[in-house]
């Protein structure tokens, strides 16, 4: 036998049964009412099965609509990847943990550490022992506080450093946290707020911002003084160096009052020129600390 | 939107074809039911005009085709069948076409098209390539190796 008859014999013998054929007349009934209650002029009509609603109301979507739909969905996902995105892997705020060691963290805005980056080999040796990546800012303060390696640093006239640049509406609390760390306030440390606009400049110097808002500090009342210098100094040496000119760093000492008295001073300085990056004297950048005598 | 009488006629008419495009595509009566009604509520919804009653065939034939690659790519199946998978359907089909059946299924998805298309519809190659928008070449290719491929399954006996 041919192949045309083989196969068309074969096929022949299949045949869509009456109940399919009854089946989908029902179907496409039910369809016909269910696309006319979509209409304003549907009073009365018997309600179609939800079924058959639902698989209509799928084909009766324009193509333009479906369009417009589907835009709209890829920009939700595309603005929902870019929100988390931004609530999780941006810095919006940073610390600068400064002993002789001196590591920054970055902070996301659910304050949880982005990156943490060393800014001199004491501070690499440290974080090479331990991960802070994702951890919330007060524990990983006391993580490296408390991590092996740091106690030979934490002697007597340490002064660990802990300054916070963030925006002014989250400055406030993440000052009060740091404050309140064991990492801070076990350790004789004293918190401080800076620009944070003076990141990139701290950084241009090979600095920790905390280790360049002191720099900046000492350099007003030594003007032959240099970053160069201040990188190979721990933070007890560069407050000793402006104790010897009669002055001392303002700052948020846990709990206490610095020696002049004062409470709740920053080393902020808004609205000051910035220097330019290979100004290393720090002349005609006046640090802006407030109260402090000279 | 088609009036009954259209949508009867197309039932009456096209159902068989509708059903054997379904048989050779799909893996059971559920989902065959499934395309088979979406095919007709296409039609119902469909405001092309037909001019003639070979374009509407062939609009069926393209619309079915289509919904069951959809189908089958919505649900992951797999498009190689056997009439053991179609057991509900073999149980409807008399035993002595269950071997040409069969090898006509097993067939790999892009053969089973044109050789429904030219051995039972009887369709030209030409007429094929319009339908399922197609080179008249690639439809002849398709058709030899296709033929091919049944001979094997058939042990020669095509």
């Amino acid at each position: 036998m041919h192949t045309d008859n083989r196969i068309r014999n074969a096929f022949k013998s299949i045949e869509a049964r009456q109940e399919l054929k009854s089946s989908t007349l029902d179907f496409l009934q039910n369809a016909r009412q269910a696309h006319s209650q979509t209409l304003p002029t549907s009073h009365g009509h018997q309600k179609a099965p939800a079924r058959t609603a639902r698989r209509l109301s799928h084909f009766l979507l324009h193509p333009s609509l479906k369009l417009v739909l589907g835009t709209v969905c890829v920009l939700f996902m595309l603005l929902l990847g870019a929100g988390s995105y931004a609530m999780l892997y941006v810095p919006v705020s940073y610390v600068s943990i400064d002993v002789n060691p001196s590591i920054e963290l970055s902070l996301n805005r659910l304050d949880r550490v982005i990156c943490a980056t060393a800014y001199n080999a004491d501070g690499q040796s440290i974080l090479e022992r331990i991960s802070v990546d994702g951890k919330y800012y007060t524990d990983a303060i006391d993580l490296i506080m408390d991590s092996p390696g740091m106690e030979i640093y934490l002697v007597e006239n340490a002064m660990p450093t802990f300054t916070v640049a963030a925006g002014s509406n989250r400055m406030e609390q993440l000052l009060q946290g740091v404050q309140n760390t064991h990492g801070c306030s076990g350790h004789g440390g004293s918190s401080y707020a800076a620009d944070i606009h003076t990141l990139a400049e701290a950084h241009a110097h090979g600095l920790s911002f905390g280790k360049y808002a002191v720099y900046q500090i000492l350099s007003h009342y030594d003007a032959n003084v240099t970053t160069q210098d201040c990188q190979h100094m721990s933070m007890g040496e560069i407050h000793d160096r402006i104790a010897e000119h009669g002055h001392d760093v303002e700052r948020h000492h846990s709990g206490e009052s610095d020696l002049n008295g004062n409470t709740g001073c920053d080393i902020s300085n808004e609205n000051r020129p910035a220097p330019a990056p290979n100004d290393n004297s720090g002349h005609g950048s006046s640090h802006g600390h407030r109260g402090s005598s000279h | 939107m088609r009036s009954e009488s259209e949508t009867n006629r197309a039932v009456e008419q096209y159902a068989d074809m509708v059903r054997h495009i379904c048989l050779y595509h799909l893996k059971n009566a559920a989902d065959t039911e499934d395309v088979f009604q979406t095919v007709y509520l296409k039609y119902l919804l469909f405001d092309g005009i037909f001019e003639s009653r070979e374009h509407e065939k062939a609009w069926f034939i393209r619309v079915a085709i289509n919904t069951c690659k959809d189908h089958i790519k919505s649900r992951f199946r797999h498009s190689t069948l056997s009439l053991e998978e179609l057991a509900e359907e073999a149980a409807s089909i008399p035993p002595e076409q269950h071997e040409v059946l069969d090898a006509v299924l097993s067939l790999p998805a892009r053969y089973k098209d044109v050789i429904y298309l030219h051995y039972y519809e009887g369709y030209s190659a030409a007429e094929i390539g319009r339908i399922l928008d197609q080179k008249e070449n690639t439809v002849y290719s398709l058709l030899s190796r296709g033929r091919t491929l049944l001979r094997k399954a058939l042990g020669g006996d095509l």
